[in-house]
């Protein structure tokens, strides 16, 4: 094992055999001598393949130093632009070396050079696959901080923007930034997160969503309470509303906090299209939410309990369709319910040319044949079907998954108590919705405690003003430009 | 009593009040105020609003004297220590009944109008358990809830218009046709639905803005009033006096009137969707009784204090599954205590605190 003490001792026969048994066990390690052109003084340059870019090594460094430099001052011009600093402790070697830089020994000095040649494998920027948009932006959040918070930046024309690097975890390995408007955010938030964020104490995390589980304030819930997403728009939007964004370099999700219960109904798409449509989109997303966690059970508790509330006309054919069938009703649900969410599970860790057939054989055989065969009335199917529609208009997968979970319990509401039952059911969900808190700030706001001021840009959106207001607004700040041209345009 | 640091906003307050009000009343009022002052019930209403606000605003000005201070302090204030301590334990005993008598009406209502063959004893258990998960949270919780059954009540009055189409606007003539006395008579009955306000005890240590206290009071009152008489004006046009004296539930017979080509028999859904109004009565009530028992035995929260209830409660269900005859006759006798402890309670302590005043004054 290492000595946490160890120096460099100079000279290039020692150095050599310590840099040897130090990456004995690496496939990747290379070391390399050359003798500068000019008087033929030895240098070594050492570094792990696989996290160094090569070519640039090459091209910018060891050619230069053979062919090129004539002096030792060109020499340290040369290295210059990528050099970290001198170093003497072999800890702080291995360290840097295992993070992708090169080490260079220059024969005689007292002390190595470490240069930033690292070169770490990313994806591209492409448009996010599991949350695309009709108008948004193109391009996705990757395995990299650095694109990241580029990517953010360019959505956000602001010098202020905070950017708070946060180690934490095990020794301090995990890597984290928090990124927030100053004026916007709230501090308690900030300082909260801060210190939930510092509390962390694991090895490694994986993935954002181990984050996630670590922050959040409810681990027992079954509604999302943070934001994981690989938009930057999203995250833009978010950090200018006030709220709170973690980066960690190796995932391609971005979080954000605090989240309201509302605000997981909102999609990017929002700010792009036109007012009403947008209105009567998020109008579909709440009757789709009713549907998806009450039609199964509503339907469940009319046949089984309440077949009085059924009008007459319907309560004949549903009573000839459930006729056939020799299961109760919640039975019926349950089935086909699992099988649905079999279906959907299948079609997303298959490749997607044999998901196609899963559909059609879920679609065809299971729904057609089972209705024939007398195992599930065709209202049941008819009810499934809407059911698993209505989740999927869900713009936010963490909220849908939730959504197509809740609806299991209040199906054995249903069954147990009928129309109570599931009246019971949504006591408790709201209780649940309105007790808890995302950081400091109420889970259920805006609705309860009510905030009508916010209404109007969560449930509904309505015209922002509009043009003409702007170009007034930009007179009064006396910015002769913008009046201009804005007249120019009309 | 909880920490006074919670705080309340003047909205959750009100609305708190307001549908702590709005429990089994509305769907018997009808009924009860007809019988006693027939179609002029509504004259009955005003006055026992007017009653209902002094009531409060008798309690406010005490509370008022005594800032910083939850109701168990200020009872130990003006009464001294034993005396108040002994009111405090009846308000906890008046308040956990009130819970019981609302709670058994319920069932017995649910059992008529929904679920026929459901036993008495789970029906009991399943209405406790979102009582029980409301109660338990912090009152800013709770005054959340209040919020949400504000908002998602709002479509359930204006279906009773639906009744109107065969209304008759004749049969609330003539106006007081019967003298006086009949609309006296009646306030006794208007007196009963407007019990709820007395939580304003409770909430006051906790108002973000006290000044405004008795204005919420009045807020909810009037709202409770509008909505009396809106129900009463509608169900006496829809059915006529005589028709009335028949009908128990006649606000659910008037949803009769509403037929939709997707659902018949209406008033099941609406009545289901009921229970969330009834809910936010109990656990006022319940919390109400479990802060009173955590300062009378000076736990640390006011949790504990519920599950003994709740456990109280579904022991008594347990033993005694009361018909709805008897749990008529019980909440009849039941309505005099309560008048008793909401009406008369408030003015005798403010005598109580005006006499000791003066007192103090002479003795200068």
């Amino acid at each position: 094992m290492l000595d946490q003490e160890e120096r460099l001792r100079p000279g290039m026969p020692e150095i050599k055999p310590v840099l040897q048994r130090h990456f004995k066990e690496v496939s990747d390690f290379v070391m390399k001598s050359i003798r500068l052109g000019f008087n033929g003084q030895a240098v070594l340059i050492s570094y792990l393949s696989v996290v160094v870019d090569e070519d640039k090594l090459s091209r910018d460094i060891i050619q230069p130093l053979i062919l090129k430099a004539e002096t030792i001052e060109q020499v340290e011009s040369i290295l210059e632009p990528v050099r970290l600093g001198s170093y003497e402790r072999w800890e702080d070697i291995n360290k840097g070396m295992w993070k992708g830089h090169v080490f260079l020994y220059l024969d005689g000095e007292a002390h190595a050079y470490l240069l930033n040649m690292s070169s770490w494998p990313s994806a591209q920027v492409k448009e996010p696959d599991n949350e695309s948009t009709l108008k948004g932006t193109r391009s996705g959040f990757i395995d990299s901080n650095h694109t990241n918070l580029a990517l953010i930046r360019h959505h956000i024309p602001e010098e202020r923007l905070i950017q708070q690097e946060v180690r934490t975890g095990h020794e301090g390995k995990i890597h984290a930034v928090m990124l927030y408007h100053p004026d916007k955010a709230d501090p308690a938030n900030v300082t909260e997160l801060n210190a939930r964020l510092r509390r962390i104490d694991s090895q490694a995390l994986m993935s954002m969503g181990e984050l996630a589980e670590s922050l959040e304030d409810n681990n027992y819930s079954m509604l999302p309470q943070l934001l994981l997403t690989e938009r930057p728009d999203v995250v833009a939007s978010g950090i200018m509303e006030g709220k709170i964004a973690i980066l960690m370099g190796h995932t391609s999700q971005v979080m954000l906090a605090p989240m309201t219960f509302l605000s997981f109904f909102l999609s990017a798409d929002d700010r792009n299209l036109r007012w009403p449509v947008v209105t009567f989109f998020r109008l579909l997303r709440f009757i789709g939410l009713v549907i998806a966690i009450f039609l199964p059970s509503f339907y469940i508790a009319a046949v089984s309990y309440h077949y009085e509330i059924i009008p007459i006309d319907l309560v004949l054919s549903v009573g000839k369709s459930l006729e056939r069938v020799p299961v109760p009703p919640i039975l019926e649900a349950l089935f086909m319910e699992l099988i649905l969410e079999m279906l959907r599970e299948a079609s997303l860790r298959l490749p997607p040319k044999v998901g196609q057939s899963v559909g059609i054989v879920g679609g065809i055989v299971i729904g057609q044949a089972a209705v024939e065969a007398g195992l599930v009335s065709n209202v049941m199917v008819i009810v499934v079907a809407l059911t698993a529609i209505a989740s999927f208009v869900q713009p936010n997968q963490d909220m849908a998954a939730a959504v197509r979970l809740l609806r299991f319990p209040f199906m054995i509401a249903a069954f147990l108590m009928g129309l109570v039952g599931i009246v019971i059911g949504i006591m408790v969900l709201v209780t649940h919705i309105i007790s808890m808190q995302s950081l400091k700030a109420p889970y259920g706001s805006p609705l309860f405690p009510i905030d009508t001021k916010k209404w109007r840009s969560v449930l509904a959106r309505l015209p922002q003003g509009g043009f003409r207001n702007r170009a007034d607004s930009a007179v009064a700040g006396n910015d002769p430009q913008a009046d201009s041209s804005s007249r120019s345009k009309r | 009593m909880s920490t006074p640091s919670q705080q309340l906003s003047h909205k959750q307050y009100i609305f708190y009040m307001y549908k702590t009000q709005i429990g089994i009343g509305v769907l018997i009022l009808p009924n009860v105020l007809t019988k006693a002052a027939g179609n002029s019930g509504w004259i009955s209403l005003l006055l026992g609003w007017m009653i209902a606000t002094a009531s409060g605003y008798f309690m406010i000005q005490v509370m008022k004297r005594h800032p910083g201070q939850t109701f168990d302090g200020m009872l130990q204030a003006v009464l001294g220590k034993w005396a108040g301590r002994t009111v405090l334990a009846l308000w906890v005993a008046y308040t956990a009944c009130t819970v019981a008598v609302v709670l058994y009406t319920e069932v017995n209502i649910i059992q008529i109008w929904i679920l026929r063959d459901m036993n008495q004893l789970l029906l009991v258990l399943a209405l406790l358990i979102p009582v029980y998960r409301l109660a338990r949270c912090r009152l800013q919780v709770q005054g959340r809830y209040a919020e949400f059954v504000y908002i998602f009540t709002f479509w359930m009055p204006p279906l009773v218009l639906f009744s109107l189409k065969e209304a008759h606007a004749l049969n609330l003539l003539p106006i007081a046709g019967d003298g006086l006395w009949p609309i006296l008579n009646g306030i006794r009955a208007s007196l009963v639905p407007f019990l709820g306000f007395e939580t304003a005890f409770l909430l006051y240590p906790h108002l973000q803005d006290k000044t405004k206290a008795f204005k919420g009071v009045l807020a909810a009152n009037s709202l409770s009033l509008l909505i009396y008489i809106f129900v009463f004006l509608t169900s006496t046009m829809y059915f006529s006096s005589e028709e009335l004296r028949t009908y128990l539930w006649p606000t659910l017979q008037l949803l009769k009137a509403v037929t939709m080509p997707f659902i018949e028999r209406f008033e099941i859904v609406f009545l289901a969707y009921y229970i969330i109004l009834v809910t936010q009565t109990l656990s006022a009530y319940l919390f109400f009784a479990a802060s009173g028992i955590q300062s009378l035995i000076g736990s640390k929260d006011h949790k504990r204090p519920v599950v003994l209830l709740i456990v109280l409660l579904i022991g008594v269900a347990w033993i005694w599954k009361p018909t709805l005859e008897e749990m008529e006759m019980v909440s009849g006798g039941f309505d005099t205590v309560s008048i008793g402890m909401g009406y008369v309670f408030p003015l005798l302590l403010w005598c109580c605190w005006e006499a000791r005043r003066m007192a103090k004054g002479a003795l200068r």
